[in-house]
């Protein structure tokens, strides 16, 4: 499914089967955002979420001014259910401006890892459960792995618009231009009530 | 039995009630504000108050993820945190000091704060009106002025503003201060409140040059702006108020430097002069900066000339300066006129700007209801000018929609709504300048 705008909500939905097996084990789902994605901490504390976030912080940036490092979010959790429903506010950055006709900006994201984090006693699980991902102190208590395969999530790529560089000269005539008409005129409003006030204040006197 | 007095100027409530009321319609916000946030994942609380309120708090707790006050005199004995530790906090640390009582008081104590400096703002241009410029007007001032002050007070931008918990209330505050002072004709108390105006947000120094004018033209006998008026202009009285102000604001930013070091001058004043806001707003240059944003290591300098200049902060920067300082000088001709010398001043300061989000616009509103009973226009005219100003917005907000929530390609649409915002806005100054009668008095 794709979403069209700069704000999303990426929902992901887990299938717990057997989640008696992993009791003593903490639930994570991890996301590899592209940079054109944005993730605001203060937003995902808002919404009760539990998670570490690696990358870029910086949200005023358009695509043109940050790398191509991808950012990465831990969350955590909370196992109630067969069924675990996690949604995360995303939000993109305006991307690199484009040529032609309506250009826009394809955003593929990657279906996030849903995994168990366990215990030392769970020695037949496996020690990773990604090879990419940075180092999160949310994981520290954690040292086994399952990763859970039913899990589904929406939406997997975003649509957005972005700037034409076609308009550029456009642009910069017309915004120059009509400034300076609406500073041509309220300069010559000034003068004339300047005028009038000068008048009016040396009758007064 | 005498004759009940008749006239809507007797139905209007005493000034009193209208502050009871406003003040009752804030703390109900207030209260909603704190019932809506704990149930609602869309926040009534603006996000800005949550930067501040961070703010706050790491200032009480240094050491909180590594922040500490990096000055230069930043006390050995005790750890002071760094409000800018806070990303995105871009202010003065007076404001988080302020907001201090957020962490162990109540976390609405700043909103409380914010509405109380609604209501000082709304005693304050009931306490400029009434002697200073509802005297020429009809009697009685007091039911003139108290529906004048509610126009303030009972506005929806202005209450929603600070109950959201927006800091604007207070900036509204130190200038209102600033120009009963200039009004009552003490301008050393002027100087030192433009001074701390201008410390706590930049753009009031430009009220600076319409004090110093009317200050110059008070001593000048015959007409016009000559070389007698020039010399005023740099004389004694003017070079004090100027040499107190810019003390006030030196002091100010020197101790606050001298706790929180380059990060407060960066993040509180640097950042502003080199800030590229490419997401859109209602200023036109959005989209020429969006559109010009540097890739990394890329530059324009294989443009022409002239593409470089289309393209230069100073196509904007240039208008407006030379209007908000310009209008200064000719408008600021007596201490009467300050009130729409401000007003002026401040329209074409935000109009002009590369950023112009609403908020702004509560830094020129707030005259109106000192402008109001000079302004000799007709009904018609009145509502042609409500109705511009507030159509260009909603043209443009409307499709500001579209691109933000549905994706739609608007780039190009919303641009020229932006410069469909300029040329609204400015015929509506134009309009409301052409309407101004002078007072009576000097």
């Amino acid at each position: 499914m794709q979403a069209k705008g700069f704000h999303t909500n990426l929902s992901t939905r887990i299938s717990l089967h057997a989640r008696h097996e992993y009791s003593a084990c903490d639930l994570f789902i991890l996301y590899e955002l592209p940079p054109d994605v944005i993730i605001d901490s203060f937003e995902l504390n808002n919404h009760g979420l539990q998670f570490e976030f690696v990358g870029n912080a910086n949200l005023e940036l358009p695509m043109a001014g940050v790398g191509n490092e991808a950012g990465w979010v831990l969350v955590a959790a909370k196992p109630e259910g067969e069924v675990v429903l996690v949604d995360v506010p995303l939000h993109m950055r305006y991307g690199v401006p484009g040529e032609g006709h309506n250009p826009r900006h394809i955003i593929q994201l990657h279906p996030p890892t849903c995994f168990w984090g366990c215990p030392s006693s769970y020695k037949s699980l496996d020690s990773t459960f990604s090879s990419r991902s940075p180092e999160f102190a949310m994981l520290n208590a954690s040292t086994h792995f399952k990763i859970i395969e039913h899990t589904t999530s929406s939406p997997l790529s975003l649509n957005i618009p972005v700037g034409n560089m076609n308009h550029i000269l456009y642009i910069e005539l017309g915004t120059v231009v009509v400034t300076l008409f609406a500073f041509v005129y309220i300069t010559l409003r000034c003068w004339a009530v300047s005028k009038t006030l000068c008048s009016a204040h040396l009758k007064m006197q | 039995m005498q004759p009940k007095p008749s006239g809507w100027q007797y139905r209007i409530p005493s000034f009193r009630t209208l502050l009871v009321i406003s003040a009752i319609l804030r703390v109900v916000l207030i209260l909603y504000s704190e019932w809506h946030d704990a149930h609602s994942i869309v926040k009534y609380t603006d996000i800005d108050y949550r930067v501040f309120s961070d703010a706050a708090r790491f200032i009480l707790y240094p050491n909180l993820q590594g922040n500490i006050a990096k000055g230069p005199l930043a006390p050995p004995s005790f750890a002071v945190g760094d409000p800018y530790t806070r990303e995105t906090y871009r202010y003065t640390p007076l404001l988080a000091v302020l907001l201090l009582p957020n962490e162990w008081l109540h976390p609405s104590f700043g909103k409380y704060l914010f509405a109380a400096c609604d209501l000082i703002n709304g005693a304050l241009i009931y306490k400029i009106l009434i002697p200073h410029i509802l005297p020429d007007t009809k009697p009685p001032p007091d039911a003139h002025a108290t529906l004048l002050a509610a126009t303030h007070l009972l506005n929806p931008l202005v209450f929603t503003i600070s109950t959201r918990g927006s800091s604007e209330a207070i900036l509204c505050t130190l200038v209102l201060l600033t120009l009963f002072y200039a009004l009552e004709g003490r301008q050393n108390a002027t100087a030192v409140m433009l001074g701390i105006s201008a410390h706590w947000k930049i753009y009031p120094i430009i009220y600076g040059v319409s004090c110093v004018s009317a200050i110059a033209l008070q001593q000048v006998n015959r007409k016009g702006w000559g070389v007698e008026y020039l010399r005023y202009l740099l004389g004694r009285r003017a070079l004090r108020f100027a040499l107190l102000s810019a003390g006030t604001f030196i002091i100010l930013g020197a101790a606050c430097y001298a706790m929180w070091g380059y990060s407060f001058l960066y993040e509180a004043y640097l950042y502003h002069t080199d800030r590229r806001d490419h997401r859109h707003n209602f200023s036109p240059y959005f989209y020429l900066i969006y559109l010009t944003y540097p890739i990394s290591g890329g530059t324009s300098a294989d443009l022409s000339i002239w593409r470089q200049l289309l393209r230069s902060p100073f196509t904007s920067l240039i208008p407006q300066l030379a209007l908000s300082l310009g209008t200064g000088l000719a408008l600021g001709q007596r201490t009467i006129d300050l009130p729409f010398a401000w007003f002026v001043q401040t329209y074409t300061f935000v109009l002009f700007n590369r950023v112009c989000t609403s908020q702004y616009f509560i830094w020129y509103t707030l005259f109106i209801p000192l402008l109001a009973p000079r302004l000799n226009l007709s009904w018609k005219k009145w509502m042609m000018c409500g109705a511009i100003w507030i159509g260009t917005q909603a043209l443009w907000l409307a499709e500001a929609y579209k691109l933000e929530f549905l994706g739609d390609d608007v780039f190009f649409g919303l641009w020229v709504r932006g410069l469909v915002y300029i040329a609204g806005h400015a015929w509506v100054l134009g309009v409301i300048m052409s309407g101004y009668t002078p007072g009576l008095r000097l």
